[in-house]
């Protein structure tokens, strides 16, 4: 070996130990970490605004028909809403006969999306609220919509999300329809895999995705998205299903943390 | 001390530029200007400045990420170091042609260690990496390469002249 190739051997050699100092000690380097995340997100923040108003401008027509179609929406739910409330208040009467005691409130924090990672490999958001709001790592990520993801770290005023479409995110999952449970984790096409269910599961095609019971962060029941497709393989017990997220998770603007269960 | 304001300011813009291009044009074209800075200033000023924006533009990516801390200062790292090796056999003077090979291999490179980090970590399928992570980056940095190496000199010399 030449001595220009070793040379560049033990310098990549020696870079991957400093990387595994340093990716083990990272919380050292977390006021960096965001001082940099903030700088960073803002010019594209900056950038993106006029960006946005003329997709706005440009796009008029077709956001006045979903408006159009959402206010048909609002008040078909807000009818299916005032059954339910009704269902939840008879639920109610009956879990106080029974003394069995839950808690339906949850206390959530709204923040803002104030930057995002470009990288493929993650899907990460910035988030304008951290432990001055009294947000803590793990604390479910939601929207109207359905699961957005988890909060994976926290500073004084800014905190990183992991979204649903990241690989590292899992989160305990069953089918609506059929209460068959898995685990529905991201992938790198940005969607989610339920993993883990046999290959006699009831599962298809247009299925509902909810959280599950088991899930320890997130409360049940919580949108998760519908299942595209459903592959069986022949010498493996296990079926593949893929999910498409209820939540646009490439236009998240505004996100609600659930503080408490 | 301005060559280091300069590698400083050049590694800021290219990762803010990276995030427009994310936010407004999605995933498909994600060229890593990062490492194409890095391979410039490797090929026209040497190793050092290199791995100065190697780290700088490293740091700012990690600060991004909810991941592995140091993963992109590693690889950015690394691909200085690889790019000194290949230049030996590979460049020539004046040819951009060597220089996009230079680029395209560093991007596989790059995208190998990042792939073999994750991959000892998460479950992730090497048939998604190859057609949703390694063909858009590569094939993206590859083709945006020339342009960026054009820009780079421009600024370089307007910054030092």
């Amino acid at each position: 070996m030449s001595r220009n190739q070793t040379k560049t051997v033990i310098s990549l050699v020696a870079l991957f130990v400093l990387f595994l100092l340093i990716s083990f000690k990272s919380e050292i380097f977390a006021p960096i970490k965001f001082s940099v995340a903030r700088s960073a997100s803002f010019p594209v923040r900056v950038v993106s605004f006029p960006l946005r108003e003329i997709k706005k401008i440009l796009f008029y027509h077709w956001t006045f028909d979903e408006y159009l179609r959402l206010r048909r929406e609002i008040d078909t739910l807000t009818q299916r809403l005032m059954v339910q409330e009704e269902v939840l208040r008879e639920n109610s009467r009956l879990e106080k006969l029974l003394s069995f005691k839950r808690n339906l409130v949850y206390s959530t924090v709204a923040a803002n999306v104030i930057g995002r990672d470009p990288s493929n490999w993650n899907a990460t958001v910035l988030i304008d609220k951290g432990k001055e709001h009294g947000l803590e790592v793990g604390m479910p990520v939601v929207v109207a919509q359905g699961v957005v993801g988890k909060v994976a770290e926290v500073s004084e005023n800014i905190s990183k999300v992991i979204l649903l479409s990241d690989p590292s995110f899992s989160i305990a999952a069953q089918v609506l329809r059929s209460r068959e449970s898995g685990l529905a984790s991201g992938t790198l096409l940005g969607m989610c895999r339920m993993r883990y269910l046999s290959s006699r599961a009831d599962i298809r095609v247009g299925d509902t995705i909810i959280t599950s019971k088991m899930s320890t962060s997130f409360p049940e029941g919580l949108l998760i998205g519908e299942v595209i497709s459903v592959q069986t393989h022949e010498h493996n017990p296990i079926i593949d299903c893929i999910i498409s997220p209820a939540v646009s998770l490439s236009q998240l603007e505004e996100v609600l943390i659930i503080k408490n269960q | 001390m301005t060559k280091f304001l300069f590698i400083a300011i050049c590694s800021f813009i290219c990762v803010v530029i990276e995030g427009l291009l994310d936010q407004n044009l999605g995933r498909w074209f994600k060229p890593n200007l990062c490492l194409c800075l890095v391979v410039f200033l490797n090929l026209f000023k040497g190793t050092h400045p290199s791995m100065v924006a190697a780290l700088l533009a490293g740091l700012m990516k990690d600060s991004l990420s909810a991941k592995f801390f140091g993963l992109n200062m590693l690889s950015l790292a690394a691909c200085a170091q690889v790019t000194t090796f290949l230049k030996s056999y590979i460049y020539e003077t004046g040819s951009m042609g060597s220089r996009v090979m230079i680029v395209f291999l560093a991007a596989l490179f790059n995208l190998l260690i990042q792939y073999a980090v994750n991959a000892m970590m998460e479950q992730i399928y090497f048939t998604e990496v190859f057609r949703y992570v390694m063909l858009p980056e590569v094939l993206a940095t590859t083709l945006v390469a020339p342009y960026a190496f054009t820009k780079f000199k421009q600024c370089a010399l307007r910054f030092f002249a």
